[in-house]
């Protein structure tokens, strides 16, 4: 029973931790008036399917873009296997810190069928890594909007 | 004769002007018929035919539809049918052919795949079961599972696994059983991504390795003690159910499976039960069961279900159940109610190249110990050596078992590997390093038996590609069993094997 309680524990210790210490997106920190980088963020998530949109709360939500992924062959033989359907969406997260507002993106990414063979899990989505890559051009594009507003990242 | 040579000039030069004339003749009838390929080649793109079909007329929408079974076969992979062809039904008519006109050629859109393994073991002990006194060192061709997926349409799905274990047999019977069926088979309907329905032969969602137990996708060659014996990898029932996925935060997950299926077999036609000390719950799979093709053994069904919350990428906690009545009612067995009931947490824990995965069950199989009604073996199960368990197969049944396993893992690949074969340990390959914990007791009330287990196992595995692994392993034993000789042991084993999705 104390084997069992020590392995029990050790993953527990190791998972509140993890989530401690795992922001899962990229902040970025505005000297600017929250309103403005509110405005900017709107502005900047356009072009997506918003889904949320909560200035109180500071949140933006958009839905699920279905896209075609990273190419995966499948097996020894390297087929195509499964394909390649991935999706994404995007959640901004805006809070006050005195003069600085501070803006936290996140992305959560997904793929159609887990790595290996067909399983009972084949119908379904499975997370994976997020894109560094579209979560830098959501920053990038919020950054260039304020920066034409006058504002600046710390 | 300065006249005639004149005139023979002249009359010569049509002739050779002629096939100068032959030329731009051949050159623009030449011109012509590439004109005529070019317009015909966007003739076919414009209606969607890809290039090289030599039979456009089997794949082109408008296309006048043929009876199924009659006209030319396609080339499956190069060619489709078109979609508006009749489907195959009693009308139709044809002859041996109409084989092809069922929807995998003429629409193909399943996938035929599947794993392998084979692996060899040495034992320190002869502890390794052959029927013949046992064996210290064997080779195994464990498991050979095709599988088939197809994608019938948007919404609905097809999965199945057949598995031939040990597969070099050809001989069924008790002596030499022949472990071949369907792992499982079933039909999806897709409703939303929180609700979806499932139906057919089902992989029971109890522990996480019951659902994700393929050979290749195991860092290590056995699976652990847990799941075969408290949580009997790989049970399947025929039953069906519900499963989806809910979104509650920015970053969580939660999963869920919930599932009412045919339910345990806990007893043999004369009453002994099939759960016991030496195989755990494996007795009481629905493929294990004596009755007539795997039929029900009484009318009542079991439910279970799994709960899995991911707070963020990478962490998952699970909590899962079963329940049902293992016992056979009706006739002469009456109403027979001794339920089994299993239940079990598991855990996935990632970052960067660090892994920690585990499973704890916990099972209980009520009056297990008690004769049933309909008994024909002539005594209760233990009862004539009351007190006694464990190693005396006369002992009374278990009810009461429980195990886990604790696995960290490590992802790495030596650069210089890399720098030197950028082929073979390039970009896609890994190393793992893994240890595992594994305890198992299948019987809580008299510990030092047959299924009183602990094993730590060191392994080393080699990824080429993700879908294929070399793994070796060295097990220590402290608390075994030798099957051969009815005996507790200590014992360790060195195990090397490979395995690949193909």
């Amino acid at each position: 029973m104390r084997a069992f309680v020590t392995a029990i524990s050790l993953p527990g210790i190791i998972a509140w931790s993890g989530c401690a210490t795992l922001s899962g997106g990229q902040d970025q920190y505005f000297v600017c008036p929250y309103e403005v980088v509110w405005d900017a963020a709107v502005e900047s998530m356009k072009d997506r399917p918003v889904t949320v949109q909560d200035k109180e709360k500071g949140l933006i939500e958009t839905g699920w873009i279905e896209m075609e992924g990273k190419e995966r062959p499948y097996g020894i033989f390297g087929r195509e296997g499964f394909g390649n359907r991935e999706r994404a969406r995007m959640t901004l997260a805006l809070t006050k810190q005195h003069d600085v507002t501070a803006v936290s993106v996140l992305e959560t990414r997904q793929r159609w069928h887990a790595r290996g063979g067909v399983t009972q899990q084949a119908t379904k989505w499975w997370p994976i890594e997020p894109s560094e890559e579209a979560v830098t051009a959501v920053l990038t594009r919020l950054n260039t909007k304020l920066q034409e507003k006058g504002c600046s990242p710390t | 004769m300065r006249m005639q040579s004149i005139l023979g000039a002249l009359m010569l030069c049509p002739l050779l002007a002629l096939p100068a004339m032959a030329d731009e003749k051949a050159l623009e009838e030449r011109v012509k018929k590439l004109e005529q390929m070019l317009e015909e080649r966007e003739k076919r793109e414009r209606e969607g035919i890809p290039p090289g079909v030599e039979r456009p007329e089997l794949i082109r929408p408008g296309a006048p539809a043929e009876e199924p079974g009659v006209g030319p076969l396609p080339e499956v992979g190069r060619e489709r049918r078109a979609e508006k062809q009749p489907a195959l039904s009693f009308g139709s008519t044809g002859s041996g052919r109409l084989v092809y006109a069922k929807p995998f050629v003429a629409a193909p859109k399943a996938i035929v795949g599947g794993y392998m393994d084979i692996q060899f073991r040495s034992h320190r002990r002869s502890s390794i079961e052959n029927g013949f006194g046992g064996l210290s060192n064997n080779f195994d061709q464990q498991r050979f599972v095709p599988f088939i997926y197809a994608d019938i349409t948007e919404h609905v799905k097809m999965a199945a696994e057949l598995e031939i274990e040990h597969g070099i047999r050809e001989e069924g019977g008790p002596d030499r059983e022949l472990e071949f069926g369907l792992e499982f088979a079933h039909i999806d309907y897709l409703i939303k991504e929180p609700i979806n329905l499932r139906a057919g032969i089902l992989l029971v969602p109890i522990g996480k390795f019951n659902l994700l137990h393929d050979s290749p996708l195991n860092d290590l060659t056995d699976r652990p003690l847990v799941s075969q014996f408290i949580i009997p990898t790989t049970v399947a029932e025929t039953g069906a159910g519900i499963y989806g996925t809910f979104y509650p935060g920015r970053t969580s997950k939660l999963d869920y499976e919930l599932y009412v299926t045919t339910g345990p077999c806990g007893y043999e036609t004369n009453g002994t039960p099939t759960i016991n000390e030496a195989s755990g719950t494996r007795g009481a799979r629905q493929r294990k069961c004596g009755t007539d093709d795997g039929f029900d053994i009484n009318n009542g069904k079991a439910v279970a279900g799994r709960v899995a919350f991911s707070p963020v990428l990478g962490i998952e906690v699970a909590g899962s159940g079963y329940y049902g009545n293992a016992a056979p009612q009706g006739g002469q067995y009456g109403s027979n109610y001794n339920p089994l009931s299993i239940f079990a947490v598991d855990w996935t824990l990632q970052r960067g190249p660090f892994e920690v995965i585990g499973e704890a069950a916990w099972a209980y199989a009520r009056h297990n110990s008690r004769a049933i009604t309909g008994n024909t073996i002539g005594f209760a199960p233990g009862s004539l050596l009351t007190g006694l368990g464990g190693l005396n197969p006369l002992g009374i049944p278990p009810q009461r078992m429980h195990g886990f396993y604790i696995q960290g893992n490590y992802h790495f690949m030596p650069e210089f590997l890399a720098k030197w074969s950028p082929k073979r340990f390039g970009e896609g390959s890994t190393f793992t390093a893994v240890v595992r914990y594994d305890r198992v007791n299948t019987n809580m009330d008299f510990s030092g038996g047959e299924g009183d287990l602990e094993q730590i196992s060191f392994g080393l595995n080699y990824r080429p590609i993700e879908d294929a692994v070399f793994k070796m392993s060295y097990q220590y034993m402290p608390q075994a069993f030798n099957p051969n000789s009815g005996q507790r042991i200590h014992d360790s084993a060195f195990v090397i094997s490979a395995a690949t999705y193909f």
